[in-house]
């Protein structure tokens, strides 16, 4: 990006059109993210039609033929599958994903009921991500070569190569079973969060700490860090009023990614901890067969993802003052 | 009657070091710069000349620099010995930098005006109406035309040019005593880089600051420079006053130098 | 010269850096990098027992209901038995047959299948490249566990299945890398004259184009090893993987955690074969990555 080096006066960008423009690219990403969404529930519908027949594994193999063609018309099966196809999109627009065979109920609500739950589980694993990864990611770069910075990494080497339900168990196990200091399993309190969320994070920590590293120390080694320095900023200046905002661009995307990570994580975690949350009504609905809540759980999972992508795309323009303002 | 020196540099050695290899790529210079004049530094590219400019201030990275030996004196001051919290309380303050590329060293993701108040923020002056206030005195003294307007925009929407002059004004905001300028115009065209030189020359003679600046065109030098050292792989070949030194060159590196320059003369042979 | 260094510590990018040394000046004092050779070795190791280890071992499913829960150390067991009287390490050394094959299997099968997307989108460009890129964000939109879960659901557990599954939800990371080495390359010299000299496009991409991202290829291969390592552990784990007749380290997991307050060892051993094995993965995939790409050495 070579700006004109002579002396002539710049306008600079008039406000009203780089309103204009980013709204026109808002647009566009919106579009195409309801593209993909779309891509994304023909994919669940396909697979779930394409992959064996569901009702062979719901019943018995020696079922009456009655039985078997009364359970294709109950999940609608038997019509051709194109009806089948809008149908299914029809009742996504109407937010009606069918009845559960195990619970009996609109698979809506279940879902609905089960969310706050997995938010929770997420949303806290996250802010221990970003708190954490922060930390351990400015500090090893700000150490970088020293002892420190070999010990955080390798610390978070080992917790991205590390099963996280086995940490997970082995927290309950110091921490619920020897100690007695947090609860083993369950929900409620503050308490019961604090095991699960970090079992959750682990991954997610080392796969930032690591982008934050190498991102802040490319930053740190740009000149307009040095310009700082010779301002006489000390080194948590440096770090909190250049390197970080600079640093934090590839972050936030990966942060975005991560939390799909988490979500996906959450099943495991929510399974080891006896979190009454999506993962585990996603889980019961895998094991049991439950051919409409699966369906429901995974469009509600790939819906999120799309979203939070969408949201990370547009929340670049709030950070980068130069996308907002490109005429 | 000559003034004590503002900045004395004395047998100045900066090393780098890395896994694979160690460069020295300073081995011994002395400089003197008085208050109020200026002093180039000139060299071709890996000269040291950089290395030098950035020692004044320590900005020369750490661990593949070092200082084996020398000093850098400041009005009396070793700079090279001072802690790091005195030595912070130099930069920015007594002593200002300004740099070759103005887009790469100004931060592209905070406004110009948020720049220039930070000079103060960081060194405790004033309160924000002072610092306001003191940030547009800056912009004006360095020629910034509508400096309401530029305050509130980022780097990338000004020119060349006013980036140099705003970056001028950042080294200006606490009114330093000595300003350091590691090729301020090497950036820009040939119109703007006369208008900053000239820009140089009424900043000094209004703040009768001491200017050090680092360059490889002579061009620049003829036009703003009291003295001149020359510096080529390490060391000080010749050192005097501008005047003397294109006129009556002793060194044959220097000819070479000043022979490479083309000159304008209506009718000389080419 | 013993004033306080300020901890600058990153290389500044000034004109006058170092002047380039010469190769004379150069001395390669190159230390001896322990934790990679450890990890080489132990990797060296699994691949071993893998291969040969079952074997070496006694019968892993041989149920021996007197001598349950014995400690590691026992009499005849060096790493104990579990709830059902089985060898602890004869498990162990089953179940890394599994994870080396089901590690190495899917991440070939996700190179193999990214890396023709990536070229593919990169040489074509226009709207190949953006309907497959939107195909990226597509299965982007299902996190890999959750999508192995779905289709084991529909389908039902077994081996060849979760290879499968996993392998073909790995592709993005190789899609993505190679379509940006293709496009920085299709402009290059060589592709060029190729061009004009009418080599076939498959040709220009296989021949001309696949050496080039061997580097970057290598790099996503090895630490996919060891992320398929953990899904088929994490499926195997919730029972929905592998079936639970063969040994494999998520299962044992499984079991150990039924046992923990009695028999630590059941859960334990597992997983630090798992952890032990992921982080020796991780430790090369990042010495390949180093040896190709000097610009991301960041140490």
């Amino acid at each position: 990006m070579s700006a004109p080096a002579t002396d002539a006066p710049s306008t600079g960008a008039p406000a009203r059109s780089s309103r204009r423009h980013l709204l026109r690219a808002a647009l566009t990403r919106l579009l195409s993210s309801l593209g993909v969404l779309w891509a994304a529930v023909t994919v669940v519908f396909v697979l779930s039609r394409a992959s064996g027949d569901p009702v062979a594994q719901l019943l018995p193999e020696d079922a009456d033929p009655e039985q078997v063609a009364q359970m294709q018309a109950t999940l609608g099966l038997d019509r051709p599958l194109i009806v089948q196809y809008l149908d299914f999109l029809g009742g996504l627009v109407r937010l009606d994903l069918g009845e559960s065979l195990l619970y009996r109920e609109p698979v809506t609500a279940l879902i609905l009921e089960r969310i706050p739950a997995t938010a929770l589980l997420a949303g806290a694993a996250l802010l221990i991500t970003v708190v954490v990864a922060f930390a351990a990611g400015s500090i090893a770069a700000m150490r970088r070569g020293t002892a420190v910075d070999r010990t955080v990494m390798g610390a978070v080497l080992v917790g991205q190569s590390t099963p996280a339900f086995w940490v997970g168990i082995l927290l309950v196990l110091l921490f619920g079973v020897q100690l007695r200091l947090l609860p083993a399993a369950g929900y409620g309190t503050l308490a019961h969060l604090v095991l699960p969320a970090t079992t959750l994070a682990i991954f997610s920590v080392a796969v930032v700490a690591r982008l934050l590293r190498t991102s802040l120390i490319e930053v740190l080694g740009q000149d307009h860090v040095r310009t700082a320095r010779a301002k006489g900023a000390g080194e948590l200046r440096v770090l909190t009023g250049h390197a970080l905002r600079n640093a934090s661009m590839p972050v936030i995307t990966v942060l975005g990614l991560e939390l799909g990570g988490l979500l996906g994580g959450a099943i495991l975690t929510e399974q080891i901890f006896t979190w009454p949350g999506i993962g585990r009504l996603t889980i019961d609905a895998i094991s049991f067969r439950d051919f409409p809540l699966v369906q429901g759980t995974v469009v509600l999972f790939a819906m999120t993802f799309i979203v939070v992508n969408l949201l990370v795309d547009l929340s670049y323009a709030i950070i980068d003052p130069r996308v907002r303002t490109e005429a | 009657m000559t003034a004590a020196p503002l900045l004395e540099i004395s047998d100045l050695h900066i090393t780098f070091s890395s896994r694979h290899a160690e460069v020295a790529a300073v081995r011994g210079i002395d400089l003197a710069l008085e208050p109020g004049r200026t002093l180039a530094l000139v060299g071709e590219s890996g000269s040291g000349k950089s290395s030098t400019a950035l020692s004044v201030l320590r900005l020369n990275p750490e661990p593949p620099a070092t200082y084996p030996h020398g000093q850098v004196r400041f009005e009396g001051t070793d700079l090279l010995s001072l802690p790091a919290a005195q030595l912070r309380a130099v930069r920015g303050r007594d002593i200002a930098m300004v740099f070759q590329d103005p887009m790469a060293t100004l931060n592209p993701l905070r406004t110009v005006g948020s720049q220039l108040m930070e000079v103060m923020r960081i060194h405790r002056t004033g309160d924000r109406a002072e610092r306001r206030r003191r940030m547009f005195e800056a912009l004006e003294q360095a020629r910034v035309p509508e400096p309401s307007q530029r305050a509130d925009q980022y780097p990338h929407q000004l020119s060349g040019g006013l980036r140099q002059r705003v970056m001028l004004a950042m080294a200006l905001m606490s009114r330093p005593r000595l300003l350091i300028a590691d090729e301020p115009t090497t950036a820009l065209d040939v119109t703007t880089q006369a208008e900053i030189l000239d820009l140089l020359r009424t900043l000094q003679a209004e703040t009768g600051m001491g200017v050090l600046l680092i360059t490889h065109d002579l061009g620049v030098v003829a036009s703003v420079a009291d003295s001149m050292a020359v510096m080529h792989d390490g060391v000080i070949v010749e050192q005097g006053s501008t005047l003397d030194v294109f006129e009556r060159p002793t060194d044959d590196y220097t000819r070479q130098l000043l022979a490479a320059t083309p000159r304008l003369e209506i009718g000389a042979p080419a | 010269m013993n004033a306080t260094a300020l901890p600058d510590l990153s290389p500044a990018r000034t004109g006058s850096g170092p002047a380039g040394g010469s190769r004379a000046q150069r001395s390669r004092r190159r230390r001896l990098d322990l934790p990679l050779l450890a990890s080489s070795a132990f990797l060296a190791l699994v691949v071993l027992l893998a291969l040969v280890g079952p074997l070496l071992v006694d019968d892993p499913g041989e149920q021996d209901l007197l001598r349950r829960l014995a400690p590691p150390g026992s009499d005849g067991h060096l790493l104990g038995t579990d709830q059902l009287g089985r060898d602890v390490l004869a498990r162990l050394v089953v179940g890394s047959r599994i994870s080396v094959i089901v590690g190495i299997t899917a991440a070939l099968l996700s190179g193999i299948i990214g890396s023709a997307i990536g070229i593919l989108a990169g040489y074509a460009g226009g709207w190949t490249d953006r309907l497959l890129m939107r195909l990226t964000d597509v299965q982007l939109a299902f996190p890999t566990l959750l999508l192995a879960l779905a289709v084991i659901g529909f389908v039902g557990p077994g081996l060849s299945t979760v290879i499968v599954v996993l392998g073909i939800t790995g592709w993005v990371s190789y899609a993505r890398v190679l379509r940006s080495e293709v496009l920085s390359l299709r402009t290059r010299e060589f592709v060029e004259s190729a061009q004009v000299m009418g080599v076939p496009a498959h040709r220009i991409m296989t021949r001309h184009m696949l050496p080039n991202v061997t580097g970057p290829l290598a790099t996503i291969l090895t630490l996919q090893v060891g992320t398929v390592i953990l899904a088929e552990a994490a499926l195997s784990f919730l029972g929905l993987g592998i079936p639970a007749t063969t040994a494999t380290w998520g299962s044992m997991l499984a079991d150990g955690q039924l046992y923990m307050g009695t028999a630590w060892w059941l859960a334990v051993l597992p997983g630090t074969a798992l952890l032990l094995t992921v982080l020796s993965i991780n430790i090369a995939g990042d010495a390949v990555r180093d040896r190709f790409d000097p610009r991301t050495y960041t140490s």
